[in-house]
């Protein structure tokens, strides 16, 4: 027992400091987004309830690949419903899409250049959900009528350039932009970060460009890499009947047969988006097999 | 002495490794009572977390790592027993290991995923393995469908879990290592998930069947398979929650393993002093080896990776995910070895051991 109570009290006696700390009272929004990076400061004193669902929505990764979809210079840049990102929502994500009430009182933020205000269906106040805007210029008209939950702190160039992409006729920008990823961080993480700068230039086009070309020769790879991927999956059903025999080298000859089939199947999952559903639940079914040989790999002795 | 020893395989009515309140807790009950704090009390600063899982990971998840290692090497015949496992398999992991620490872009992620994918699935192996013991060790007697469906149900646990995690079509990240995610279909995660409510329901139906028929079903083997549960699907939500998983499934190795130890020890004999005495210097050896293999496997092992030319922030992923890899393999295989008399030694419980060392001293 004197064992059990000094390693208790040593546990303690490490994590005490820690349980010490000030609490972070501060969250901050880093929204890294192809121009570049700005951080939000969210308004938890006056848009609590708000605050709490986008950081909700932050750190279930709703906002990753989610692309902005209007920009009017002058006025506002606002993203898209969560709907519309990149890849398809999971589950817990999709649970987390609910209405949330507006939320105004007269010492909430006004709407001014870099805040942040939840966008909601015309003349339903209480059904914003995830898209929001970011203010490029004052526009007093909208105070009351949506909840400011947050405002610019730094990035102002990020949101300059963006307000400057071109755009169609329906406001909806000619080249893709997107938030690559959002973040909830501390409050420190700014002021201390020197590597979360602005990286706008002029070449961020470019590289968006460029991913663009990346991502459309990727998909013309696609044939290529579902024989690579299904021929994987053969090979580990056809190596899978010779685990019925048991003599050494034949176990041998086995393991690094899985061994390698697995390893060729996992270094292929890059392309695993390209798959069609049949032909990726059919690959998780054979990892879950593979699982299981390998587990049970020896047992006869 | 041997006759003794073969009573350990035989029915009992006590099923417990230590006791009562040691298994519950360390099987999984620690765990749910978190849980009910985490979701019902007050939410828990993560922040303020991380330090205490960061050294839970060094005295009690590192060390499991570390036992089965232990148990392996530190018997010869254990080796010789599985020469694959104990030779051929480290080998061929080190070679994919190296592969990855020299192709941190393309090899390393396929290597961090294999592991991720991986590791839910081997916390359900074990979750079934000590529901199993736990059957016996009440002096259940399992049909092969009864047993099929507990299997099942374990099992779709760990692909309801896994499948969700994976419907999202986000890369992640495993210490810095970027890897992708399988992107699988929503429908696909609602059909593992039915399945595993619909076999959730069939097990304790079985087992309400059981204890209405006077058969031997006691309360102890639905702990692991709910708490399982509750670590993969409820507490998912919860990422103060989350940060201890591991904790809790290496107490849940620990104690089988501790036991374990305990009963192979005390059928050789040791110096005259009381069992208690005895068992704490034994207990204390084992911790320490334990927690210095740990130490090894942990620390000093990913900083050799640098021999490879890798940096630390990729051969710490690397390195970690080869050290789990190899478990897996020895953990399928390890814990079946059976005692030189015969003995399969999970089932011993520590008032057989004492009853063992009192014999053999």
């Amino acid at each position: 027992m004197r064992i059990g109570r000094f390693i208790l009290c040593a546990l303690l006696f490490f994590t005490m400091p820690a349980l010490a700390r000030a609490e972070v009272t501060d969250p901050m929004l880093l929204l890294q987004t192809d121009a570049g990076t700005m951080f939000f400061e969210l308004d938890t004193e006056f848009t609590p309830k708000t605050a709490e669902h986008i950081r909700k929505l932050v750190e279930a990764g709703v906002y990753d690949s989610v692309p902005f979809t209007r920009i009017e210079r002058d006025f506002v840049v606002q993203t898209s419903d969560a709907s519309e990102r990149l890849y398809p929502l999971a589950a817990n994500q999709r649970e987390l899409l609910k209405p949330i009430a507006l939320e105004t009182s007269p010492g909430a933020s006004r709407h001014v250049r870099g805040s942040l205000s939840l966008a909601h269906e015309d003349g339903k106040p209480d059904s914003g959900v995830s898209s929001f805007s970011i203010l490029l210029a004052e526009s007093r008209h909208l105070d009351g009528e949506y909840t400011v939950f947050g405002k610019l702190v730094r990035g102002e160039q990020v949101l300059q350039a963006l307000s400057e992409i071109t755009t169609d006729e329906k406001s909806r920008p000619k080249t893709p932009v997107r938030i690559i990823k959002a973040y909830i961080v501390p409050r420190g993480s700014v002021e201390n970060n020197p590597d979360v700068s602005t990286p706008v230039n002029s070449t961020w086009l470019k590289t968006n460009q460029d991913r663009i070309a990346k991502e459309t020769a990727l998909l013309t790879e696609n044939r290529k890499s579902d024989a690579w991927l299904l021929g994987s999956l053969a090979l580990l059903f056809l190596i899978s009947l010779g685990s019925l025999f048991h003599s050494s080298l034949r176990r041998f000859a086995l393991l690094v047969s899985f061994l390698s089939g697995a390893g060729f199947f996992m270094t292929g999952l890059k392309y695993v988006p390209l798959m069609n559903d049949w032909q990726i639940s059919l690959s998780f079914l054979a990892l879950v097999f593979y699982f299981r040989l390998m587990s049970r790999f020896e047992n006869s002795n | 002495m041997i006759a003794k020893l073969r009573g350990m395989n035989q029915s009992s009515s006590r099923p417990y490794f230590v006791n009562a309140f040691a298994d519950f807790m360390l099987i999984g009950g620690a765990s749910i009572l978190f849980l009910a704090l985490c979701a019902f009390v007050f939410k828990l600063n993560i922040e303020h977390l991380y330090p205490i899982a960061f050294w839970l990971n060094w005295v009690c998840n590192h060390p499991h790592f570390s036992a089965t290692h232990y148990r392996l090497y530190a018997h010869r015949e254990h080796s010789k027993l599985f020469p694959m496992t104990a030779w051929v398999i480290p080998s061929l992991i080190a070679i994919a290991a190296v592969a990855s620490l020299q192709s941190a872009d393309r090899m390393a992620p396929a290597f961090v995923k294999l592991y991720l994918l991986w590791s839910p699935y081997h916390y359900a192996g074990q979750v079934l393995g000590i529901t199993l013991i736990y059957f016996a060790r009440s002096g259940a007697k399992l049909s092969r469908f009864e047993r099929n469906l507990w299997l099942f149900f374990c099992f779709s646990i760990f692909a309801a879990s896994t499948v969700g995690a994976e419907t999202a079509r986000i890369d992640r990240h495993f210490y810095g290592i970027l890897y992708p995610s399988l992107s699988l279909p929503d429908a696909f995660h609602r059909a593992v998930s039915f399945s595993m409510y619909a076999s959730g329901a069939a097990v304790f139906a079985f087992w309400l069947k059981r204890r209405f028929s006077s058969e031997p079903a006691h309360w102890i083997v639905l702990l692991p398979a709910v708490s399982f549960y509750a670590w993969f699907i409820a507490g998912s939500r919860y990422s103060e929650f989350n940060l201890f998983v591991p904790f809790f499934h290496s107490a849940q190795y620990l104690i089988v393993a501790w036991t374990v130890q305990i009963a192979e020890r005390s059928t050789k004999p040791g110096p005259r002093t009381s069992f208690s005495r005895w068992m704490k210097i034994e207990s204390a050896k084992w911790y320490a080896l334990n927690i210095g293999g740990g130490v090894l496997l942990f620390y000093l092992l990913p900083r050799l990776g640098k021999i490879a030319g890798s940096s630390l922030s990729v051969a710490e992923p690397v390195i970690i995910a080869a050290v789990q890899l190899h478990h897996f393999f020895v953990d399928g295989v390890i814990w079946k070895i059976k005692s030189t008399h015969g003995v399969n030694l999970v089932r011993t419980d520590l008032s057989q051991s004492k009853l063992n060392w009192e014999q053999a001293t």
